[in-house]
């Protein structure tokens, strides 16, 4: 009963954010090509907003992603079992632009360390977005997968597609561990 | 040499060699983007090594490609421009929908660099 009471005051608080489809659990690759399938369906009926549905796409890929190579990258103890684990993605819509919205734990040095990037990049304007990616992409030509974030091209992409400045949010979980939320208005 | 035939998969392209065209085609987002190239990368080292004063054509019709697969991508034109300096014949013919503006501003970038043919078609 309380199960289910709750899960109509979920989906009432997602219509009221004008959101779409959210997934919170584990992201794996599997779960990254259904959604982004879903995305991809149905942005691509909406005849709106014709124009930027790769771009939302493309932020949600590189937003998931990030996301799992960060926590899947075994750099964390079995201290929050569960949430430390999962991620959550949502997509949703505001006025006449799509938004993608995410959050995970996070290592408190490294929240700070992603949320000042992100400040960086805020105060970038497009073309020195663009020199910065060109610049990263050349830069160091061998990948190097296992290394979360190594390649820095994803963020600097998640920038170029938004058409507002990136938001980002902290909030602490305990003396190690923040929980950090991203939103991308596209 | 033996050629190679991948089928797409919902993260990954198609990747199709006939006559003398490797063609690279669909999305590209996989988990792993230097594993799941590296296998093409290898066929690629060789059969460029094998070509003597025939011409290699290589068709890219990508719809979507993620930042790593950028990178890789990235070395994949390396490979090509490293050959033609060796006098390899070498050429890229890049399909791209116009509206498609982030795949049509990667190509051009990766024109940037390269001497050899890069042609840019819009489709």
């Amino acid at each position: 009963m309380v199960l289910k009471e709750s899960l109509t005051d979920l989906k009432s608080k997602l219509v009221e954010h004008g959101i779409l489809l959210t997934f919170s659990g584990p992201f794996s690759q599997e779960i990254i090509e259904v959604l982004g399938e879903a995305i991809q369906k149905h942005i691509m009926s909406d005849d709106n907003i014709k124009s930027n549905t790769l771009n939302v796409f493309s932020v949600f890929i590189e937003q998931t992603q990030n996301i799992r190579n960060y926590l899947g990258s075994k750099r964390f103890e079995n201290e929050l079992p569960g949430f430390l684990n999962s991620g959550m993605v949502t997509i949703g819509k505001a006025g006449d632009r799509y938004f993608v919205a995410s959050g995970n734990m996070s290592k408190k040095e490294d929240a700070r360390a992603l949320a000042d990037r992100i400040e960086e990049l805020n105060g970038m304007d497009k073309g020195q977005l663009k020199a910065a990616y060109k610049s990263q992409l050349k830069k160091s030509r061998i990948v190097v997968d296992e290394e979360p974030g190594g390649a820095g091209l994803g963020l600097l992409e998640v920038a170029r597609k938004a058409s507002a400045p990136i938001e980002c949010s902290i909030v602490s979980k305990n003396e190690r561990y923040d929980y950090i939320t991203i939103n991308v208005y596209i | 040499m033996v050629g190679i035939n991948i089928e797409a998969t919902k993260s990954t392209p198609e990747i199709k060699f006939a006559g003398n065209t490797l063609t690279i085609k669909g999305q590209s987002y996989p988990e792993n983007s230097v594993g799941f190239y590296a296998p093409v990368f290898a066929w690629v080292d060789e059969y460029l090594e094998e070509l003597d004063e025939g011409k290699a054509i290589f068709e890219f019709n990508l719809i979507y490609i993620n930042t790593s697969s950028s990178k890789c991508m990235m070395d994949f034109i390396d490979k090509l421009q490293e050959a033609f300096s060796r006098g390899k014949q070498v050429m890229i013919k890049w399909y791209c929908d116009p509206d498609n503006e982030s795949l049509l501003e990667c190509a051009e970038e990766f024109k940037e660099d390269v001497e050899f043919p890069f042609e840019i078609i819009l489709v």
